[in-house]
């Protein structure tokens, strides 16, 4: 039920989750950070089973920086195609389930990488997980466009946010949105404000004229009368 | 004679050499049935002909919480312990001790967070000799959360708050038995949650001082007690701060709904938005 989505900008990767932490009914905490930063130039945003994610998490960042040590560098490529051979093989051992977006900067250049718990790995440059991809696809498909400049991204999460809050079950409108570029990390809280309900009918034009011939009817109703016995 | 060499250098004890199993912490062998089915197995046929719960798991109904405010860390609990709807006890401690500044709080089935709590105190105690320092509560929770990750989906049920004070000031983490660890600031736990986080939620600020806390607290629990019927007993209290752990007087839920002259201090009274008549 959790919200995690991101897409790739000029010189940036932005990826924006919901900030709740839900268990069943119950919304356990409202600021719930769902994008972990696993290296200095990567962020890894995951949605999936409660404790599932946090292991992942730590064993991403060790891993990626014993890679990075024994080999000198270490592409978001490289990142991703290695965090995709651990899901394989843990697939049919104890699997994580926990499906991941992957965002991070060699130099100049941003990647995104859209993984799920299967082992299923794609670079895209937008992507979603979870039910919110239902709703958001389409938006990207409109409003994503090449090059999109770094002002043009909390805007498009806003845009995503305020179709979630909207039209999902769940009424998000809490999300803690992360960029990534060649400057590092800077983190963004996007609340969607407003009420989203584009069926609503439109307002009577002339409410005194209504509430006038509500006073009527009520004259004409009977007065309701308990008759003792 | 006794060898009591190893008290003068716990750095230089090798694992083997501390008594008993206690040295393997949380290394725990495995049974040697399927923990799922076993328990399947042991479900009874009710009255109905349907097949109920596991009978084993007692003490599913509760209603613990937490908070963190200005002055520490706060945890309230209530005392009932039940199996289906057999009231098993009245007079459960909830609250356990895992240092001299942290507690957790159970629910779920009560063997789980006994056992699981009382290996997670092991765990603490053998720590704190090992690094020569107070464990903190972020690691106390984390050594439980990797426990409880480890057996997950053995069917263990547990829903905990570990809660205390360290070097870093009040910290309060839930974990369940899921393997899932969240810091946060007010947490409730139980079947009777939602009574409690309504209460908690209009009640809650940071800057409450230490008797508002432990009102809110009570108050909290108190109204879970009324509404949920697997709540009830007495309300127990415990405050954390730098001084260390404060339990505070137990309440019973009973005398805090009908008012008592034995009724310590005058928590019946203002604990009730609205006293009975």
């Amino acid at each position: 039920m959790d919200s995690v989505f991101g897409f790739q900008g000029e010189g940036y990767v932005c990826l924006a989750g919901d900030a709740r932490a839900i268990n069943s009914i119950f919304v356990l905490k409202q600021h719930h950070d769902k994008i972990v930063q696993v290296s200095d130039r990567m962020l890894l945003a995951m949605v999936g089973e409660a404790g599932d994610t946090e292991q992942l998490s730590e064993f991403v960042k060790v891993n990626l920086r014993l890679l990075e040590l024994r080999l000198g560098h270490l592409s978001t490529h490289m990142a991703a195609n290695w965090l995709r051979t651990k899901m394989a093989e843990s697939l049919r051992k104890s699997p994580y389930q926990v499906n991941c977006l992957l965002a991070g900067m060699d130099a100049e250049t941003p990647a995104l990488y859209h993984l799920d718990f299967y082992g299923t790995l794609a670079k895209l440059s937008f992507g979603a997980h979870g039910y919110c991809g239902h709703f958001l696809l389409s938006l990207f498909d409109k409003h994503w466009h090449e090059g999109m400049t770094k002002e043009e991204a909390l805007p498009l999460v806003e845009l995503l946010g305020g179709e979630l809050k909207g039209r999902f079950l769940l009424h998000q409108d809490t999300f803690i949105v992360k960029i990534i570029s060649t400057e590092g990390v800077e983190t963004h809280e996007v609340n969607i404000k407003g009420h989203q309900d584009v069926g609503r009918p439109p307002v009577a034009e002339e409410p005194v004229a209504e509430a006038e011939a509500e006073t009527e009817m009520s004259a004409q109703r009977p007065a309701l009368t308990i008759q003792a016995e | 004679m006794i060898d009591l060499s190893i008290l003068s250098g716990p750095r230089n004890v090798k694992p083997s050499q501390l008594p008993g199993s206690i040295s393997r912490g949380a290394v725990f062998p495995l049974p040697g049935c399927k923990p799922v089915e076993f328990l399947e197995k042991q479900a009874y046929t009710s009255f109905d002909g349907k097949k109920a719960a596991a009978p084993l798991q007692h003490l599913h109904g509760t209603t613990t919480l937490g908070f963190v405010y200005q002055g520490g860390v706060l945890i309230a609990v209530d005392s009932r312990s039940t199996r289906g709807a057999f009231v098993g006890s009245q007079e459960v401690k909830k609250i356990i001790n895992i240092s001299p500044s942290i507690v957790g709080t159970m629910a779920g089935g009560a063997a789980d967070c006994q056992f699981w709590e009382s290996n997670l105190a092991v765990q603490c105690r053998l720590m704190q000799l090992r690094e020569r320092e107070e464990v903190s509560v972020a690691a106390a929770s984390k050594l439980l959360a990797n426990t409880l990750y480890k057996y997950r989906s053995m069917g263990l049920s547990v829903g905990t708050m570990i809660a205390g004070w360290d070097k870093l000031g009040p910290a309060l983490f839930y974990v369940d038995n899921e393997g899932r660890r969240l810091k946060g600031n007010v947490f409730s736990v139980g079947s009777g949650s939602t009574y409690a986080y309504g209460i908690l939620d209009r009640g809650y600020r940071y800057d409450l001082t230490k008797e508002e806390a432990i009102e809110l607290g009570r108050r909290a629990i108190y109204h879970a007690t009324h509404r949920d019927a697997g709540s009830g007993g007495i309300v127990n209290c415990v405050t954390i701060d730098e001084a260390g752990a404060e339990w505070h007087d137990p309440v019973d839920c009973y005398d805090l709904h009908y008012g008592s002259p034995e009724a310590p201090v005058d928590a019946g009274q203002s604990v009730l938005a609205n006293p009975a008549e």
